[in-house]
């Protein structure tokens, strides 16, 4: 099964329980990787992990999503046509 | 006058579907109240605000309303603690084509050395080459076809266009520091083409200092400013309190820029301290800066929970206001969830909304307890031969010269905006231009900053506290005529 990384919050008053932490680490083959006061960053297949979560009070589940450095520099997708059909012209399509 | 078209909307405690327990009395008197109005609408605060129920979860429930947009920015700056979402339509997933740019366009190395074109990028000042310059070369604009690279020490760069001469349609040039870009259009280029940029002036009046000037040294004081992006690096024109890098795997404390710029230079906009002509001033100088760093080292991307942590690590650290130049499409309910969490310990998140141009507000600066930002941008605050000129476009404001910035993200969840084209800020080492409603959030940050009064700051950190921050900024903001979705309620504080 492919293994995903997810983020786990905990959206109860203070510090995450130690109750639900120690529930994720005894499923199955998920990792925790980091952690912080609220929060859990597992790695783990999804469908275990997010049952898991959802019979949790007060925690939220979601993909740990990549966020870019913003740029507004215009950018080239392809070469020039005229180039495009050589060998060592990659497609983009 | 014509009325307004309404648009639904969904109206929410501050967190969950109910508004139960003491601490949402409020929300739940309010929502109560609007359970009975049917099409009549409320008052808030003396005003009267048409409002439509067209569906609820109970008294104290989640309500389905349809409003206005003008409606919709009332209760926002009235109610600042509920929660006001514009009911999304999902469709059909398709998936969107990634723009990923081709190696050979990027690099050129693989194409042979006659269908090669090498251009020289050189200083107005002394023809000095200029290192590390992004140059874009396009033969088709609107198909996106050309080559680009990025110069060495010796200001050359090699492209490969496929001619030893050729017309490009479009020609970009982004220098790292120190000078303007440039846009050339219709240009005929060939090895040994020589193009000339023009240094920064500091004394220059770029859009921020147009429409904030260059504020005294105190201006901000007592108000802590948290900047969550790539990190800030030390510089003669800031001075950074503290702060953490969040990044899984990096030293806690290493929280200096990794190699992009982009924090420092979001960093300058809202406190730097230096003198014109000699350095650059800030909106809002006196603040007390604290750097968090979310990005890994020299790396373009940050992950959710680097970010969320650093809201975390802020809240503790006491930010007043938190400054989130970062955006995704994706929705994410971990952020969504610290931003709220920053609301009830008094503690606001400014998020810029993206640069997608035109599109839709991203995320997280479409969540409703983040304050959205969109970017404007001024003619005349930047050179005629700058890249930014790209980015003039319909609608203008009151005032014709002000224009939404061509790639600033808009819609119903801007709350305000701020000067996001061609903005010069510190950079590491030295001082850069660049567009993006990154630059337009701290600007708007910056004037956040200057409302805050002293008594506000003394207020206990909860939830009443942030709602009150929430109603000096929007409350300070002017229009500059634009329609809401372009503007939400103005311009914040301005001179």
């Amino acid at each position: 099964m492919a293994r995903f990384r997810f983020v786990l919050r905990y959206l109860g008053e203070g510090r995450k329980p130690e109750a639900d932490v120690a529930r994720v680490e005894e499923l199955g083959d998920a990792v925790i990787v980091d952690s912080s006061a609220r929060m859990l960053l597992v790695e783990a297949e999804p469908e275990p992990l997010r049952d898991l979560v959802e019979a949790l009070p007060d925690w939220v589940i979601g993909a740990d999503v990549v966020y870019d450095v913003p740029d507004t520099r215009k950018k080239v997708l392809r070469p020039p046509e005229s180039r495009a059909g050589e060998a060592s012209a990659p497609s983009l399509d | 006058m014509a009325s307004t078209p309404s648009t639904e909307y969904v109206l929410l405690p501050p967190q969950g579907l109910r508004a139960r327990g003491t601490a949402n009395a409020d929300a739940r008197a309010f929502l109560e109240d609007a359970e009975g109005t049917g099409a009549r609408g409320m008052s808030l605060d003396g005003h009267h605000v048409p409002m439509r129920v067209v569906d609820s979860l109970g008294a104290d429930g989640a309500k389905l309303v349809e409003l206005s947009p003008d409606a919709a920015l009332a209760v926002r700056a009235l109610r600042p603690d509920l929660r006001l979402v514009p009911v999304v339509y999902y469709t059909p997933a398709v998936a969107r084509r990634e723009e990923v740019e081709s190696p050979m366009a990027t690099a050129g190395r693989r194409a042979s050395a006659s269908a090669n074109i090498t251009l020289q990028v050189v200083s107005k000042k002394g023809g000095r080459p200029i290192a590390n310059a992004f140059v874009v070369a396009f033969v088709d604009y609107k198909k996106r076809t050309g080559a680009q690279g990025v110069t060495g020490d010796d200001g050359k760069v090699s492209l490969a266009l496929g001619s030893a001469s050729i017309k490009l349609q479009r020609l970009y040039v982004y220098p790292v520091d120190a000078h303007w870009s440039i846009i050339k259009k219709s240009i005929t280029v060939k090895t040994g083409t020589e193009l000339t940029l023009t240094p920064l002036d500091l004394g220059y009046t770029d859009g921020v200092r147009h429409f904030y000037g260059n504020a005294d040294l105190g201006v901000g004081k007592g108000v802590t400013v948290g900047v969550l992006d790539t990190g800030v690096t030390a510089h003669p024109d800031l001075v950074i309190a503290g702060g953490a890098n969040t990044v899984p795997g990096e030293n806690r404390n290493d929280f200096g820029d990794n190699g992009r710029a982009h924090g420092t230079h979001v960093a300058g906009i809202v406190a730097a301290r230096g003198t014109p002509p000699e350095g650059l001033r800030g909106v809002a100088p006196g603040v007390t800066l604290r750097a968090y760093r979310v990005f890994a080292k020299g790396q373009g991307s940050a992950s959710s929970f680097a970010i969320a942590k650093a809201i975390d690590v802020a809240i503790a650290d006491k930010c007043d206001l938190i400054n989130m130049s970062l955006s995704t499409r994706q929705p994410d309910p971990v952020l969504k969830a610290a931003v709220e969490d920053a609301r009830a310990a008094g503690s606001v998140c400014l998020v810029a909304s993206g640069n997608n141009d035109r599109s839709p507000v991203n995320f997280p600066a479409r969540e409703s307890m983040a304050i959205a930002v969109s970017a404007i941008g001024r003619k005349g605050t930047f050179p005629s031969s700058a890249a930014a000129t790209d980015e003039v476009a319909a609608p203008f404001g009151k005032d014709k010269k002000d224009f939404i910035a061509l790639f600033s993200n808009v819609g119903p969840e801007i709350d305000l905006t701020g000067p996001g084209v061609a903005i010069m800020s510190t950079v590491p080492g030295s001082y850069g231009e660049i567009s993006g409603t990154s630059m337009a959030c701290p600007a708007v940050t910056g004037a956040a900053a200057r409302a805050l009064t002293p008594s506000l700051l003394k207020m206990k950190r909860n939830a009443k506290r942030s709602e009150a921050i929430v109603k000096a900024v929007l409350g300070s903001a002017k229009s500059l005529g634009f329609d809401p979705p372009f503007e939400g309620h103005g311009l914040p504080d301005p001179e």
